[in-house]
């Protein structure tokens, strides 16, 4: 890593991310370099940045992805240093040396780093060595020595990606029967996702938590934990709440694993902001995973020890030596808003933002880059908004969060922030009985209120009569005739449904 | 008219009687009344379960979204059939819920379909989506072909709906 100061940061990045990063390299006094996609012309992290440079066409392969046309606009505009945010190409080790041989600073852990921690099978054996605890499983995946290891271990298992990540080539497998077909169907979607089909297998934990330390390293060898994060609330296997601290973890447990964190990162030489994940089961835990990068939630980790995560990266990658972090207090809560249909299996959804409105108050951080009339599409992760909020305690948090996501409106695209709301709200999350498997509890029984869809119906019609689909050039809110006054003004006391 | 919500799958049938700040509708039948006022920013303030929530909708090219405070819903006007009577639930005219990459296209044109039968996969921010019959049909003509990136509500697949009361003569 090439320890100096930078001066002019270029944000690989898109999205909420690229815009948080972006903020804080502002007040940093550094200058600001934003890439976008052809699609993401017009995106707040494009306006927000002090320039912005096109890498492509929308397709993220060609664009977000594309290394060669990230560190060519970092080298045309003279940026000395490059944020990946998360996701992308944050945990390439290939980018990363990509960066450093371009005479750049990579923010982020070294390429031989990432390489350890990418390479799940490799992580394992890590924690092993390091006497680390980990979930019986194997490192090899081929049908003999998963059906031996079945046999010895009992059904279900896991099959997981060795270059695993998002929830992607992961099959959970209940019977021999589906053993051959769930190998195959996992090194393919591996294959696809990560150009990698190899596999590992592992016993399946049913209800586990999943819970994960915050580790920071230096240049100068030096490890340091920041508390833990509590995110079990997923679904398809991909995080939508966390918490910080867990509500299931004591204070011994949590020793533990972080003394178990920071073995693991020292073990790899590991420097800049990372994430050790853990299944917890009872007072036992089980490495799954180095997240090599800033996470999603690190919002909250922030809250509690009152820093900035992308601030200490800046200056991590700066060769700036560590200190140690504040005491940590109260209690906060992340949710994350998908653009996705909760009620029909979180199936992806798009569409223009045609009106907004982002909860406020005290305790209350919103991040996100919803803007009136931007397009969300199809090309990318569908996270819109993390609502964030702290609280002195736990139940201060999340009565913040209840009331925060309730003036949460966003009307053109659906999202889940009124699941998210309803899972806050209800008993068992306030008990803090969470477990992996709570989504898949909770969302059968789930739907919106019965006065809410009839009332959105009733909306619907009068909307459509107002202005029928196929005239509206893209979005336009039915609210307002071309004269500014609204549909309902406008039909006062007219009879206008359509009579038989 | 008729309506289908996306999320809950439901179906409504409207009619709006009376709009201003009482709206008065009926809804599958039984009339009902919602109390509304027009706020600044296009929004309206409704009463709805027994207490006030802000709500917002907007007709979009395919869809109408409506958001009653944090919830958000999509519905899609049916088309009623030639003489009023109704169809199948089948829509008649398959079309992309989101933009995306056609993966797969699982049926040929002239084929049939059976309710539920997987048509078409469609992969959109990194997840793959497949759409099935709504009810039996025929297949009249697929307008994707795979690998092809589409626009939302660009018609992917038209269909003949059977009728399922009657015995399928054309086995």
């Amino acid at each position: 890593m090439s320890a100096r100061k930078i001066k002019k940061l270029l944000v690989a990045n898109r999205g909420e991310i690229a815009l948080r990063i972006i903020r804080t390299a502002r007040v940093m006094g550094l200058q600001t370099v934003a890439v976008f996609s052809a699609a993401d012309a017009a995106m707040p992290h494009v306006t927000a940045a002090d320039e912005a440079r096109p890498i492509g066409p929308p397709e993220a392969l060609l664009s977000y992805l594309n290394a060669a046309a990230i560190i060519e606009a970092a080298l045309a505009s003279g940026a000395d240093a490059i944020h990946p945010g998360y996701g992308f190409l944050s945990e390439s080790p290939a980018f990363a040396a990509a960066v450093e041989e371009a005479g750049l600073t990579f923010v982020g852990p070294s390429a031989a780093a990432l390489s350890a921690a990418g390479d799940k099978v490799g992580a394992r054996q890590l924690a092993r060595r390091v006497g680390v605890p980990i979930v019986a499983g194997i490192e090899t995946a081929d049908i003999a020595s998963a059906r031996s290891f079945a046999a010895a271990n009992g059904y279900p298992i896991m099959i997981k990606a060795a270059a695993g990540g998002g929830g992607r080539g992961i099959r959970v497998v209940v019977a021999e029967g589906a053993l051959a077909s769930a190998l195959e169907a996992a090194a393919r979607e591996a294959q696809a996702a990560f150009n990698d089909g190899r596999l590992f297998i592992e016993k399946y934990l049913a209800r586990p938590r999943h819970v994960e330390v915050q580790v920071l390293g230096d240049a100068h060898g030096r490890v340091i934990a920041m508390g833990e994060r509590e995110c079990s609330i997923q679904r398809r296997h991909q995080k939508i709440i966390e918490e910080s601290p867990s509500p299931g973890v004591t204070p011994a447990l949590r020793a533990r694993m972080i003394e178990a964190a920071v073995g693991l990162a020292a073990a790899v030489g590991y420097q800049n902001a990372g994430t050790v994940e853990f299944l917890v089961e009872g007072e036992g835990f089980y490495f799954l995973e180095i997240n090599a990068r800033l996470q999603v939630e690190h919002p909250i980790t922030e809250l509690r020890f009152d820093c900035d995560l992308v601030a200490l990266q800046l200056r991590l990658a700066q060769g700036e030596p560590l200190t140690a972090p504040s005491s940590p207090r109260g209690h906060a809560i992340e949710c994350r808003i998908y653009a996705e249909d909760a009620g029909n299996d979180f199936r992806p959804a798009a569409g223009p933002v045609a009106y907004l409105q982002l909860p406020a108050g005290p305790g209350i951080r919103v991040d996100t880059f919803l803007t009136p009339g931007i397009e969300i599409s199809s090309y990318y992760d569908g996270l819109l908004a993390k609502l964030i909020a702290y609280g002195y305690d736990r139940e201060e948090a999340r009565r913040r969060t209840v009331s925060a996501l309730g003036e949460f409106m966003l009307t053109g695209v659906l999202h889940t922030a009124s699941f998210l709301r309803d899972v806050v709200a209800s008993e068992r999350f306030a008990r803090g009985d969470l477990s992996t498997g709570f989504v898949s509890d909770f969302l059968p029984a789930w739907s919106p209120p019965e006065e809410s869809i009839k009332a959105a119906a009733v909306l619907a019609a009068v909307a459509a009569q107002a202005g029928p689909a196929g005239t509206a050039p893209r979005a336009r809110p039915a609210a307002e005739d071309s004269r500014g006054r609204s549909p309902w003004e406008r039909l006062g006391p007219l009879n206008f449904g359509s009579r038989r | 008219m008729k309506l289908r919500e996306s999320g809950t799958r439901r179906q409504f049938e409207v009619e709006v009687d009376r709009g201003g700040s009482v709206i008065e509708a009926r809804l599958d039948g039984t009339p009902s009344e919602l109390v509304n006022q027009t706020l600044g920013d296009g929004a309206m303030l409704i009463e709805c379960g027994g207490s006030r929530v802000r709500a917002f909708a907007a007709v979009l090219r395919d869809s109408i979204v409506v958001s009653i405070g944090p919830q958000s819903f999509r519905f899609t006007p049916l088309l009623e059939s030639r003489a009023g009577a109704r169809r199948s639930l089948t829509t008649p005219i398959l079309t992309a819920p989101m933009p995306g990459k056609v993966l797969r296209v699982m049926v040929v044109e002239g084929g049939l379909v059976e309710i539920g039968q997987p048509l078409i996969t469609m992969e959109a921010m990194k997840m793959e989506t497949t759409l099935s019959a709504e009810g039996p049909a025929r297949v009249k003509r697929i307008a994707v072909s795979e690998g092809q990136m589409v626009d939302a509500g660009a018609v992917l697949i038209e269909l003949s709906p059977l009728d399922s009361s009657k015995p399928q003569s054309d086995h």
